[in-house]
């Protein structure tokens, strides 16, 4: 999977973005409130997927849009806003996991699993029943599905996503790839293969 | 923020697509934040404001424990830190030592240790990957780390420990292993030759990068560098020589500019994070 996206910057949408973080750069909350407004979802679902509570995952999303006020007039517009949004949310998130003794987001310690480790099989992701699938990617771990999630869901490409992450390109696809084979052998488990439940 | 659909897609797409969409179905069934999450943001943007205006400086956010358990929290960030800083930076040091290393093994000078490759070469390597530790032009993330709550400052402190450290270190390793080799040089007068213009020269190199840029920092420290090494080996003008001479083995005034150097540094560092607030 070296190219399975290279989603092109929306740029009419980031000069919007921009021109936002500006606004809120001299200090005018209505233009926080409107970029609010556009990333409350986004930013909501991929911190619910990072921490999976809610109530730590709205915590986080108040010190996520503090740090963005805080932050904006150093946006310097060397990436998209999304990613520097994102960034500050998986850096808000991490501090949020180790207050909060919740699994690493991004643990130094754990040890990551070679590409190189053997296909569980092939599944249809698309014929798997929702149920399986929320239990698949709810046994991966943080950094796993955040990964997926922002890859994927969020529609980063690698070089964003690591930068979000603040690991190499190289750890991005690995984990991505990794977090798609675990959910296979996941499904697995669960009597998928080839489309159908056994 | 809008998502756009996966293109180039390879063998496997439609799995991948079909994970995609999966995830997507499963996000789509997550609920919404709370209305309350933007009030109590704004109310303590509010609160913030408040402070900055009555103390004129940054508010501090919750730094992770920081206060409570300072060391832990240097660890956390020195490892951190560690991957985000160029690998040429560690080959470069490692390569150019052990070459220095073996070269005056080889070929040892009798002008003293002060003209030994390796004491040559050591000063200006470490100050080559310091002026690369810091800065938007070495460091895709560096607009993000101005949007956290550690300072900038502390991030320049630890990747100079790291880098510099590393070279330390390998400095050390290989003029150990030299004098081991030679038998007949001193110790002392080997690490003396190499240590206190190698803070220096890191020193100078960081202060040009903060305050300028990295390039202009390689540039100067080669070049004041160069002058010296040239001087040393082959000097057209004795006086000059003896001048340089003085000044490279003046520990004291090197560790002295050092400071100087690494408190401008710093000090822009800080200036910087202010105007980030």
């Amino acid at each position: 999977m070296d190219e399975i996206h290279a989603p092109q910057p929306n740029t009419r949408c980031d000069d919007a973005e921009r021109l936002l973080l500006s606004l809120i750069a001299e200090g005018k909350q209505e233009a926080l409130v409107a970029l609010y407004q556009r990333y409350q979802r986004p930013l909501f679902v991929y911190l619910l997927r990072l921490l999976r509570d809610e109530r730590t995952a709205e915590e986080v999303l108040q010190d996520v849009i503090v740090a963005i006020w805080q932050g904006a007039a150093s946006f310097a517009g060397r990436s998209r806003v999304s990613t520097w949004v994102f960034g500050i949310a998986h850096h808000q998130a991490a501090q949020a996991a180790r207050r909060h003794q919740l699994p690493q987001v991004s643990p130094e310690d754990c040890m990551e699993i070679g590409d190189e480790e053997q296909d569980a099989g092939r599944v249809t992701f698309s014929l798997a029943l929702q149920e399986d699938l929320e239990a698949a990617l709810a046994s991966l771990t943080p950094m796993y599905r955040e990964a997926l999630e922002l890859v994927l869901a969020q529609g980063f490409s690698y070089e964003e996503a690591a930068i979000i992450t603040a690991v190499p390109v190289g750890t991005v696809k690995s984990r991505v790839n990794q977090a798609r084979r675990q959910m296979q052998r996941m499904l697995v488990e669960r009597g998928w293969r080839e489309g159908v439940k056994s | 923020m809008s998502v756009e659909p996966l293109k180039n897609l390879p063998d496997d797409a439609p799995e991948w697509e079909a994970l995609r969409q999966a995830m997507a179905a499963s996000n789509a069934r997550l609920p919404d934040p709370s209305p309350l999450v933007l009030q109590h943001a704004l109310a303590r943007i509010t609160a913030l404001s408040s402070v900055h205006a009555h103390n004129g400086h940054r508010a501090s956010m919750p730094t992770d424990g920081w206060q409570a358990h300072p060391l832990s929290g240097l660890l956390l960030l020195l490892r951190r830190q560690l991957p985000l800083i160029g690998a040429g930076i560690w080959a470069a040091s490692l390569i150019v030592l052990v070459m220095g290393m073996i070269l005056t093994y080889l070929f040892p000078y009798a002008g003293g240790p002060s003209t030994y490759v390796l004491a040559l070469a050591a000063p200006i390597v470490a100050a080559a990957g310091i002026a690369l530790i810091y800065g938007p032009e070495n460091d895709p993330a560096s607009e993000l780390e101005y949007a956290t709550p550690i300072s900038p400052a502390l991030i320049l402190l630890a990747r100079l420990v790291l880098v510099y450290g590393y070279n330390l270190a390998l400095a050390l390793a290989t003029s150990v292993l030299l004098w081991l080799l030679l038998g007949h040089i001193a110790f002392w007068p080997l690490i003396l030759s190499w240590l206190a213009p190698m803070l220096f020269l890191s020193a100078l190199a960081l202060a040009l990068s903060v305050i300028w840029n990295s390039q202009a920092a390689i540039i100067a420290a080669f070049s004041l560098w160069g002058v010296h090494v040239f001087d040393a080996l082959r000097s057209p003008l004795p006086a000059f020589a003896d001048f340089l001479n003085a000044l490279w083995s003046n520990q004291m005034l090197l560790v002295l500019l050092a400071l100087v150097c690494l408190a401008l540094a710093f000090l822009r560092t800080l200036r910087q994070e202010q105007r980030y607030v």
